[in-house]
């Protein structure tokens, strides 16, 4: 009893001296160095070599290794890395993955209810908010004050809008500087390369061009591969319907995309699929339709890219997210010219194109929160912050010099056989420390693809270049007829705007109306498509606009107008303009 | 009149036939379409309209899953699992089903009454969680055989099957000099074979099965890790590969798993043992539930 409390004393003792040491180099450097100068006497040459080393590298002092937990539910991350085996040099700090392998929030809850949360946990905006009120989590004011010049120097002007309405940061996520479209942003109206070549590659800006080329690919070639050629899928059961029914009458007017709802210039929100561009949308399916292009078994499907993967549709609306994969599958089967041209399409030849856009901040379903459980959580801090410094952005998506990457006439270039690693490999991010939870925008604080560092140098390897290494031979033929270089040359420069509708919690009071006015959309949409004729379309079109007034569209109309200008008020008192 | 009847029989034979033809096709349907897809190509699988017979032949979704590391290990664990989770198991449902169904059991009536509450009420998640934690089951083996060693519904069933043995046989032997002992392992159950078959396999194929107590509970232990949990774990690798390609432009070119492909594959693996275990005891299961419907 007596040993083992003895050994404890001094253990402890041993452990409050190291700390004491530890907290003296750190917190500061250059009186450590004058002290030694001092005792050093006579030698000043040698004291100037040590100021110097001290003064260029203020975290030289040798770290006391520190490790902290932290959810996931990527169950190949690991610290075990080339790029991480640097960080514990640079900062001491390593991380030590707890793996959620089942519902994440339902394990995130528990861990709250118990008490036995890791010290780190990477979770979304309502999840933050219960460990907040949980009394579970650590504010970071101060430790940022103190110990975050980095972050502070990154997120600018927009460092407010961290703090919660309490005035407190409780968690912390990647800032976005970058004001282009990232060099792998596409346009979300798709259509097969080889209908385009058929064509002569003409130029195509409006739906009914392209109705024009699809039903003259289709004369041609009713079959594809003993299957009949479908013009223009959707897929209308399932979650994806908004993508297929909604989404595309915002892009075809321009919008950037605030889900269910467009906004005028006024502030004034509008329920989108009853608007009278959805009209014009959903007439020009019924066209297609009309005309047999239209694949009759999209009211009946839940996900698009199984039937895009047959190779068979000619045109249809999906994010890049959605057919990604599926092009791979179409190049290694050795069918290029089935990949598809990523285009923006409109109603008119004059539509202005305000699509694309950025939010300043990348919160999200990934902000850290340090909990109560993380000691010395001014370590963690230290941590991010030599994230968030340039050399730690460097290191973290560009890697290791001469391993991943190599500076070529004054520019960062990823190394061949790095890319060759990252074409092939759907691992390498994983094994090389590339990849770590999100935070927003990529890993590891990502200051958004197109950003520069103070360098004046691209802060992540995600440039036109690497776009355009990745690309094969029919894609970049296909651009060149357009005189581009990559999908995203089609699109406007971004513009910065506060966040977006979907990302605020809807207004409460109009669930029923909101609810109801969905189920008239979901029922008048395939009658709409499939309208025989132009009386028939009509009706269905004033059936759909009835019953959702009677349903309360004006009443959920109104109730988002003043959601939206209740957040931007917020946002714009937030940042302080 | 006989020519009638036999058109009659006939009719009722086809229809017979038909009906359960049908059934059959549909309950096996399921399971045939799951083989082919494990065993058809991950990227042609993409293109859907797989049904009973690969389109794309190949081993690759069954390498891909047996090629991870600790797969093995897990399987030794959840075999072990089943095992001791199983005989403990049966061994502690039939003495309490013994217990509550002897007549002479002064607290018979409480106890039945309270092990009933236990099906319709339960504390809920959070309060079994904190339970667990509180009585040390944390990340230790216990905590896939304890929580779990009775299960009301199998004791009402054994429960029921004991009730309706005879009195005679378990009487003449305490006449004999038998304790409670004596009687339940050398009479009762000697002669509760179908019963216990079908509690037996009830319970194997829920530790077999069972892979939440481990993501739960035993989740910061990785030696206690279950195969059904790797399981789990590959197929969510696979769901992120997929997630990650999609938003990235990163592996561009690699050939890379499909989730539908590996969740085909590992239902099939994880099936296999108990679809060869069935045909031995399904004569009993049969007969013991309809047994113990009887006197219910």
């Amino acid at each position: 009893m007596s040993k083992t409390w003895k050994k404890g004393l001094t253990l402890m003792a041993a452990s409050v001296m190291l700390t004491g040491v530890v907290a003296g180099c750190s917190s500061n450097n250059n009186e450590g160095g004058n002290t030694q100068s001092s005792s050093n006497g006579g030698n000043a040459a040698a004291t100037n070599a040590t100021n110097e080393d001290a003064s260029k590298n203020p975290e030289k002092a040798p770290l006391e290794p520190i490790t902290y937990t932290m959810n996931t539910t990527d169950e190949k991350l690991t610290w075990d890395t080339p790029i991480q085996k640097i960080f514990t040099e640079k900062t001491g700090v390593s991380l030590k993955y707890d793996l959620i392998v089942g519902e994440e929030t339902q394990k995130q809850d528990l861990w709250l209810a118990s008490g036995d949360y890791p010290d780190v946990m990477a979770m979304g905006p309502t999840e933050v908010q219960k460990y907040k009120d949980g009394g579970a989590l650590i504010p970071l004011n101060d430790l940022i004050d103190q110990y975050g010049p980095n972050i502070k120097e990154k997120f600018g002007e927009y460092f407010n809008l961290l703090k919660d309405e309490d005035g407190k940061i409780w968690s912390i996520y990647g800032v976005n500087k970058s004001r282009e479209a990232k060099a792998d942003a596409s346009a979300n109206f798709i259509i097969q390369y080889d209908v385009l070549k058929e064509a002569g590659y003409p130029q195509i800006k409006t739906l009914d061009q392209l109705y024009d080329i699809l039903k003259a690919y289709k004369d041609k070639h009713p079959q594809i591969e003993g299957k009949d050629t479908i013009g223009f899928s959707g897929a209308m059961t399932g979650w994806q319907v908004n993508i297929e029914y909604n989404n595309p009458i915002i892009s075809a007017s321009g919008l950037p995309d605030h889900g269910n709802f467009r906004i005028d210039g006024n502030g004034q929100v509008e329920y989108n699929p009853v608007s009278e561009d959805a009209k014009k949308y959903y007439s020009f399916l019924n066209k297609l339709y009309q005309n047999g292009l239209y694949d009759k078994e999209a009211f009946s499907q839940d996900d698009l890219s199984k039937k895009l993967a047959q190779g068979r549709v000619l045109a249809a609306y999906a994010p890049k997210w959605m057919v990604g994969n599926v092009e791979t599958q179409f190049r290694l089967d050795g069918h290029p010219e089935r990949q598809y041209a990523y285009l923006p399409l409109f109603f008119s030849d004059d539509t202005a194109d305000q699509s694309n856009t950025v939010v300043p901040t990348f919160a999200g379903s990934l902000q850290w929160a340090v909990t109560t459980s993380a000691k010395n959580p001014e370590r963690f801090i230290q941590f991010i912050d030599y994230l968030f410094s340039d050399e730690g952005q460097i290191l973290s998506q560009w890697g290791i010099e001469g391993t991943h990457y190599e500076v070529k006439d004054g520019k960062r270039t990823l190394l061949p056989a790095e890319l060759e690693a990252r074409k092939n490999d759907p691992d390498h991010g994983t094994k090389e420390g590339f990849t770590s939870n999100g935070t927003g925008s990529g890993s590891w604080f990502n200051v958004g693809d197109g950003a520069k560092l103070s360098d004046g140098d691209y802060a992540t390897p995600l440039t036109k270049d690497y776009q355009l290494s990745l690309y094969d031979d029919m894609t970049k033929e296909v651009l060149a007829k357009y005189g581009k270089q990559t999908w995203a040359d089609f699109l406007p420069p971004a513009q910065v705007v506060p966040g977006y509708l979907w990302q605020v919690s809807p207004p409460e009071n109009i669930n029923l109306q909101a609810k109801k006015i969905e189920e008239a959309w979901k029922k008048y949409l395939p009658k709409l498509i499939m309208a025989k004729n132009a009386t028939d379309f009509d009706s269905s079109w004033d059936g759909m606009k009835s019953t959702m007034e009677k349903a309360g569209l004006q009443e959920v109309n109104g109730a988002y107008t003043d959601l939206w200008a209740d957040f931007n008020a917020k946002f714009k008192a937030t940042i302080g303009e | 009149m006989f020519v009638r009847r036999s058109i009659g029989d006939v009719a009722f034979s086809i229809m017979n036939y038909t009906v359960l033809l049908v059934l059959g096709i549909a309950t096996l349907f399921p399971f045939l379409n799951l083989a082919a897809i494990s065993l058809n190509d991950a990227g042609d699988t993409l293109k859907g309209t797989i049904y009973v017979w690969p389109r794309v032949f190949t081993l690759e979704n069954y390498s891909t899953i047996f090629a991870n590391e600790g797969l093995a290990a897990a399987a030794v664990r959840s075999v072990i699992r089943t095992v001791v989770g199983t005989v403990l198991g049966v061994l502690c449902t039939a003495m309490l089903a013994y217990a509550l169904s002897r007549r002479e059991f002064f607290l018979r009536k409480p106890f039945n009454i309270i092990l009933i509450i236990t099906m319709y009420v339960n504390g809920g998640l959070i309060p079994f969680y904190l339970l667990v934690k509180n009585i040390g089951l944390m990340n230790h083996a216990a905590v896939y055989i304890l929580p779990m060693l009775i299960g009301v519904f199998n004791v009402i069933i054994m429960r029921s099957y004991f009730e309706q043995l005879p009195e005679g046989i378990v009487e003449s032997a305490r006449i004999d000099g038998a304790s409670d002992f004596q009687i339940l392992f050398r009479i009762v159950l000697q002669i509760s074979l179908p019963v216990l078959s079908t509690i037996t396999l009830y319970i194997a194929v829920m530790h077999w099965n069972s892979w939440f107590d481990n993501y739960l509970y035993a989740s910061r232990n990785e030696n206690l890790n279950l195969l059904q949990y790797e399981l789990q774990k590959i197929l969510i690798s696979s769901v992120n590969q997929v997630m990650s390609a999609n938003t990235h432009i990163d592996a561009t070119d690699a050939r890379r798993t499909n989730p539908e492909t590996i969740r085909a594959a590992m239902t099939i693996i994880v099936t296999l043992p108990i679809l060869l275990v069935y045909p031995f005891l399904q004569k009993y299961f049969v007969k013991g539930m309809t047994f113990a419907a009887m006197k219910e």
